[in-house]
């Protein structure tokens, strides 16, 4: 694959399938996406969209029986060369080099990824001196310097005690802290702020912000919150049932969504200051699992301007349509996804 | 499905439920002989009241005591001290807080509490029809198995789910069906208070809204009353009447939802109405970022409890804590400059 571009990381095509016993379960269905350095891509999608799925091919962690089916994922390496992560084994010494290092990832709850049994301290230090540092001192100096970066107070103190003994706010810092600690191109954040409350949330977000601005690494933000998205993405990807079926920078999608999904869902949501006890006006049905999907519109079931022997007989193409606002759907576009087998 | 929900609210009737300076104080044990070393004091004195066919909001960050209220209010645990007077159907007026337990048997199909995770909280040896039938027989309201399988459809057509379904098992249902199988069970013995506990937190962004609106219209339908506890501001502000806000184990303001969110009066409300990310990301709010977190309600701070982290705050808040008044009609807050501090709230949306 020719690969020029100043990007981090190209993903083409990717399609990451479980083979399961009741059938394929095929969860990223064909997902392009590039993300360039300071820049912020958020990824959003409900239950089953696939949003996980795609950062977890990206860092070759899916879980088993799922494996990438197809696809590149071009990644710029630190030393300028491109390596296509989608052809490394997940056991290779590369990706190894790469995953914790040059593309890090924040998790929804930090104690499931946080040792319970190691100091926090302890667990950057093993990072730094595993990746860029094997000088044990000056890899806890990286540390100390990391957990005061990312606003956790008194550090020194915090350095030797264990993540129980952190409130969940101060436990997403020291992963965030963990994560960019070995000044990663590429940070993958998965829902980094549902588990908060909302001043908390505003308190991580804030950091987020403050560490791009001072390291340059791109983003890639999932999550489900639409509000969240708004305030820290600077383009959005708007996934259903394994594709991307919108993206458009976030003003724009704000402004002028195109896709009968997002539309519908900007419109369910309650919004603040909305107060009025009207109705909403929800989508109907429920969110598909994609089991041996049927080759059309993942959201054809759902939508009010589903077309009839159009949506249900094939996949809509991702058609620019203008201005870097790309929307996947036949109200837009005549184009179809060539036929994948 | 009744017509639209706003059009078909009946209106708001007496006093339902008064809640007296409620108290849920959790001992913290040590030792082998268990020897009690302090008190989690999770809710902390909370009065409030709801009226017939009302929704009251609550809002409040973890450990605000929110959860543990509403639990107290439905007797699920054991209030410390305090009353929940509970007006039932012939007039006559209950503690709830006081009751023994052959008393409380005879009132509880009046209140029912709806939970967060329709995973954890639906038995998953039970048919939907023996969920759903399960208070119809504790309460006794029908013992005939026929009529209660008539009513068990009649639930679930009305909360949106197919009889067809009736002898699934709740792994065979999605999410959002799942919380309506805990909406119908919430339903079946004719309460007239349901307590719902982030009862749409769970559920995917497009699910939320189905929940919300099945919510507004059995409450029209029934005039049901709601306590809706819920973290999320824009939810609580969409379906609520009033809300109270709580911060470690106090009520710190109350208010009809208009004049909570335009008018704030006390400085948490304020920055946790700031906080909310909005999806317009061209209306960038200046956003007050709150230091520190919740307070650990087994140490509250000296004062107010939320003085540590107060951009207001002054020497007297360190030390007194301030007293809950009425600063403007229906508008209750604690705070010691209520009506001093012009607080920025959220303008309604066009």
């Amino acid at each position: 694959m020719s690969y020029v571009s100043s990007a981090v990381l190209e993903v083409r095509d990717l399609r990451t399938y479980f083979h399961l016993p009741e059938g394929t379960l095929k969860a990223v269905d064909g997902v392009d996406l590039t993300i360039a350095p300071h820049q912020t891509v958020g990824v959003i999608g409900e239950s089953g969209s696939g949003k996980s799925v795609t950062a977890q091919s990206i860092l070759q962690i899916v879980p088993p029986p799922g494996a990438i089916e197809t696809g590149a994922i071009n990644l710029r390496r630190s030393d300028g060369r491109a390596v296509d992560i989608a052809a490394l084994n997940p056991r290779s010494a590369e990706i190894r080099a790469i995953r914790g290092a040059e593309v890090s990832m924040v998790f929804q709850e930090p104690m499931t990824s946080l040792s319970p049994v190691h100091t926090i301290g302890a667990q950057i230090v093993e990072a730094i001196q595993l990746h860029i540092e094997p000088d044990r001192k000056k890899a806890r100096q990286l540390a100390l310097d990391m957990i005061n970066r990312v606003g956790i107070s008194n550090p020194a103190q915090r350095f030797d005690e264990y993540p129980h003994q952190l409130s969940g706010g101060m436990r997403q810092r020291a992963m965030i802290a963990m994560a960019l600690s070995c000044s990663p191109s590429l940070l993958i954040a998965d829902e980094p702020t549902t588990a908060l409350d909302v001043t908390v949330q505003a308190q991580i977000l804030e950091l987020m912000k403050e560490l791009q601005a001072q390291f340059g690494m791109a983003i890639m933000y999932i999550t489900h919150d639409l509000g969240v998205i708004a305030e820290i993405a600077d383009e959005v990807n708007v996934m259903y049932l394994g594709r991307v079926v919108e993206r458009a920078s976030t003003v724009e999608l704000f402004k002028n969504p195109l896709h009968p999904y997002t539309r519908r869902l900007l419109k369910s949501i309650p919004r603040l200051g909305g107060r009025g006890r009207g109705r909403l006006d929800a989508i109907r049905g429920n969110v598909p699992v994609p089991m041996n999907p049927p080759p059309q519109c993942g959201f054809a079931s759902r939508c009010d301007e589903f077309i009839r022997g159009k949506c249900d007989a094939a996949v809509p193409a991702l058609v620019d349509m203008g201005g870097d606002h790309y929307a996947r759907c036949y109200l837009h576009s005549e184009e179809s996804e060539p036929v994948y087998a | 499905m009744p017509e639209t929900g706003a059009a078909a609210r009946k209106p708001i009737g007496d006093v339902l439920l008064d809640v007296r300076d409620l108290k849920k104080h959790f001992p913290i044990e040590k030792g082998f002989f268990r020897s009690v070393r302090g008190q989690v004091k999770a809710v902390d004195g909370v009065s409030f009241s709801i009226r017939e066919g009302e929704t009251l909001g609550l809002v409040g960050e973890s450990g605000s005591g929110k959860t543990t209220l509403g639990r107290c209010i439905v007797r699920g645990i054991e209030p410390t001290e305090g009353q929940v007077i509970f007006r039932l159907p012939d007039g006559e007026e209950v503690d709830i807080a006081a009751l023994d337990k052959k008393a409380l048997r005879g009132v509880r199909k009046h209140f029912h509490m709806i939970f967060q995770d329709p995973y954890s909280s639906l038995d998953p040896r039970m048919s939907v029809l023996d969920i759903i039938a399960e208070p119809i027989r504790n309460n006794r309201i029908l013992s005939d198995s026929r009529e209660i399988q008539d009513r068990v459809r009649e639930l679930m057509d009305k909360v949106g789910l197919d009889i067809q379904h009736l002898n699934r098992y709740p792994h065979a249902f999605s999410g959002g069906q799942r919380q309506r199988i805990g909406i119908a069970r919430s339903l079946a013995p004719s309460p007239l208070l349901i307590v719902c506990d982030e009862a749409v937190s769970a559920l995917d962004v497009s699910i939320q809204a189905q929940i919300l609106n099945l919510l507004e219209d059995l409450q029209a339908e029934f005039n049901l009353t709601f306590l809706f506890i819920a973290h999320d501001l824009s939810v609580v502000e969409h379906i609520s009447d009033r809300v109270g806000v709580m911060y470690v184990g106090q009520l710190v303001e109350m208010a009809d939802t208009e004049s909570l969110f335009s008018q704030p009066k006390h400085p948490y409300t304020e920055a946790l109405l700031s906080a909310v990310p909005t999806t317009d990301p061209e209306i960038k709010m200046e956003r007050i970022i709150l230091p520190g977190e919740v307070a650990n309600p087994a140490a509250p701070p000296s004062g107010c409890y939320f003085h540590p982290r107060c951009r207001y705050a002054q020497d007297v808040c360190r030390t007194d804590a301030p007293e809950w008044n009425e600063v403007a009609a229906g508008h209750f807050a604690a705070c010691h400059f209520a009506n001093e501090l012009a607080l920025r709230g959220v303008e309604q949306a066009p």
